[in-house]
């Protein structure tokens, strides 16, 4: 492992340091050629996770002053971008509603519902987990559900690597939270990233409705196919769930009644998410969301101490980074030279190919690496070749945000792959085949809701 | 004869030829079952870097995880015990947390064994030229041999 790491410092530095040395082409600045030294040296650390990926962005906001690319005020003011507090805020809301058991209640109350046969069951994991990911950070969602469907699995009796049931609920556990992390701004920081570098290349934005409107239709139709999948590919071997039911009920009797921290914790949830959608476009998504932190402190629903155990704060270096490195890029000229290397080879690609070979790509980089680095590496040069080839770039932000948070395939993909692949229930090998059985399902149905439904939003390709 | 096993080698196969290696060597099979304490913080180490999971939630994931690799474990144990003793081969189990190859090393020289039976988890190519592997490092530092069954898919 420290072989690893130190070898992929190497490797960072060494790339960033060629880069920087090498003659400077024709049609790029010297700005440009080290926000791409920059780049080369966020993606192989991102993709090596040699250092922590909050690290790596403090480094890069160091060094696209350090090497001339935009000067100091600049790269610190983009990390206090609006993007980051909406960030920070919808974490302080999670926190709350992790701290007070709302999720695990709520998470409850849906399996129980479902609980009625091993089909119904299995649906009832990937929609929970894919509900409560429409408000919550996605890899919560699958720490939170971990124990649960755990509970599910030895209430039947279900051994690991033997049982297609136990390997069809872990893969669920999985799948339905990443499913459901791309529906809002809030199941993943990579959705309110993507919309923090459309605001500072084009100074245009996406609602939070307006989002929710475009993509949650598609992640509900995703998990009715990821079901499908599940429950055809693992097979269900038993006949009889009563068991996992009267474990749920237990669970349920032993949260006990609805607290008045928890009445209020949803109501202040509820409260921001009209908020967002009323508001959003005039008072800003970020104002709402730190409001709603303060009302969390006011009503005296959650403590200081609280939010510092179940927020990391790495996240508002990571974001903040990210968006500086994606600004860089757009900025210095360096995305636009990367795009038209790029564009020689894709020029006369009609508008939507062009969409379906963006969300192809950030579909296979998100399984490589993080999917906020996904998004930060890759949207500023989509941009770039959509502007030679008349792609609007709010489809652009779809192309790129929606798949790059679609990792299914690898359990190091995403945190919620590795959470149930640590169970122990499924192999390697499940985990890359339906996955890569579901990913390409998903760009299928993403073409579909591009071609069919966005027009009728607004949404041209 | 010494078999290994943990978390992520969980070999049936292994298990079958641990215990056919005892029963023709008429030798008493020892099985640890290791908790890999390395793998499940490198794990929370993921899921709170990359995942940005703060502390106390990734605390109680980890000792979710624990408790299932525990509650694994031993039951696994329990299983190869009931079929050594339908063979009459003569079984001790041990349960033991830490690093995967220390504790391995650990346990061959406490055991004194003719054979270590283990299996090579099942990995991608990248990640094992990356990170390297415990089990080739347990082949070149054990006292004796070690019998490797190979998980691996061979994925690219």
């Amino acid at each position: 492992m420290k072989r690893r790491r130190v070898l992929s410092i190497l490797i960072a530095l060494v790339i960033c340091a060629g880069i920087m040395l090498a003659p400077t082409p024709d049609g790029l600045t010297r700005e440009g050629q080290n926000a791409i030294a920059i780049f080369g040296l966020c993606f192989v650390l991102w993709v090596a996770n040699s250092l922590p990926l909050s690290v790596t962005s403090l480094f890069a906001i160091v060094l696209l002053p350090t090497l001339r690319v935009i000067p100091a005020a600049r790269s610190f003011a983009l990390f206090g971008s609006p993007v980051v507090f909406f960030i920070l805020g919808a974490f302080i809301l999670a926190a709350a509603m992790m701290r007070s058991g709302l999720s695990t209640r709520l998470a409850l109350a849906f399996l129980r519902r479902f609980g009625g046969s091993p089909g119904q069951l299995l649906a009832g994991v990937v929609f929970s987990g894919g509900f409560l990911a429409f408000w919550m950070p996605s890899h919560a969602v699958a720490a939170l559900l971990f124990p649960i469907v755990l509970e599910i699995v030895h209430a039947l009796e279900l051994r690991p690597n033997r049982s297609g049931y136990g390997r069809a609920l872990l893969l669920a556990l999985a799948w339905g939270a990443v499913i459901g992390g791309v529906a809002t701004f809030l199941g993943g920081a990579r959705n309110p990233l993507a919309l923090g570098i459309l605001q500072e290349h084009y100074d245009e934005t996406i609602g939070f409705l307006q989002w929710m409107i475009a993509v949650a239709p598609f992640a509900i139709a995703l998990m009715v196919l990821a079901y499908f999948v599940l429950s055809r590919a693992c097979g269900i071997e038993i006949d009889d769930v009563s068991a996992a039911r009267r474990a749920l009920d237990v669970k349920a009797r032993e949260l006990g009644p609805l607290t008045n921290r928890e009445k209020g914790v949803a109501a202040i949830m509820v409260l921001t998410i009209g908020a967002w959608i009323v508001a959003g476009q005039n008072m800003g998504l970020a104002s709402i969301s730190l409001l709603a932190a303060v009302s969390l402190f006011v009503f005296d629903l959650i403590d200081w101490q609280s939010v510092e155990e179940y927020v990391n704060w790495g996240v508002i270096l990571m974001y903040g980074g990210a968006i500086a490195i994606a600004t860089a890029l757009h900025e210095s000229g360096g995305a636009a030279w990367i795009a038209e290397v790029a564009i020689t080879r894709l020029s006369g690609l009609p508008p939507f190919v062009m969409f379906l070979v963006f969300a192809l790509a950030a579909s296979f980089l998100t399984e490589a690496i993080s999917n906020v680095a996904a998004v930060a590496l890759f949207l500023p040069i989509a941009f770039g070749i959509a502007e030679g080839s008349g792609l609007s770039p709010i489809p652009v932000v779809f192309a790129v945000a929606v798949p790059a948070g679609l990792a299914f395939a690898l359990p190091m993909g995403t945190p919620p792959n590795a959470i149930a692949y640590s169970a122990g229930y499924y192999r390697l090998r499940d985990s890359v085949i339906l996955g890569a059985v579901l990913k390409l399902a998903a760009i299928g149905l993403l073409a579909l809701a591009a071609k069919l439904y966005w027009p009728l939003l607004g949404i041209d390709i | 004869m010494l078999l290994l096993l943990s978390p992520a080698r969980v070999s049936s196969v292994c298990v079958d030829e641990a215990l056919e290696g005892a029963a023709t060597s008429s030798a008493e099979l020892v099985a640890y079952f290791i908790l890999d304490t390395t793998i499940s913080e490198e794990l929370k180490k993921r899921i709170h870097d990359m995942g940005f999971l703060g502390d106390a939630p990734s605390d109680d994931f980890m000792k979710a995880m624990r408790r299932e690799h525990e509650l694994q474990g031993r039951e696994q144990l329990e299983r190869i015990g009931a079929l050594a003793a339908e063979r009459g081969i003569r079984f001790r189990s041990e349960f033991v947390v830490g690093d995967f190859l220390t504790s391995s090393l650990a346990a061959a020289e406490r055991e004194h064994p003719e054979a270590i039976f283990v299996s090579r988890r099942e990995r991608t190519v990248i990640s094992r030229l990356m990170e390297g592997s415990a089990v080739r490092e347990l082949e070149v530092s054990a006292p004796c041999e070690v019998l490797v069954h190979d998980e691996d898919d061979g994925l690219e």
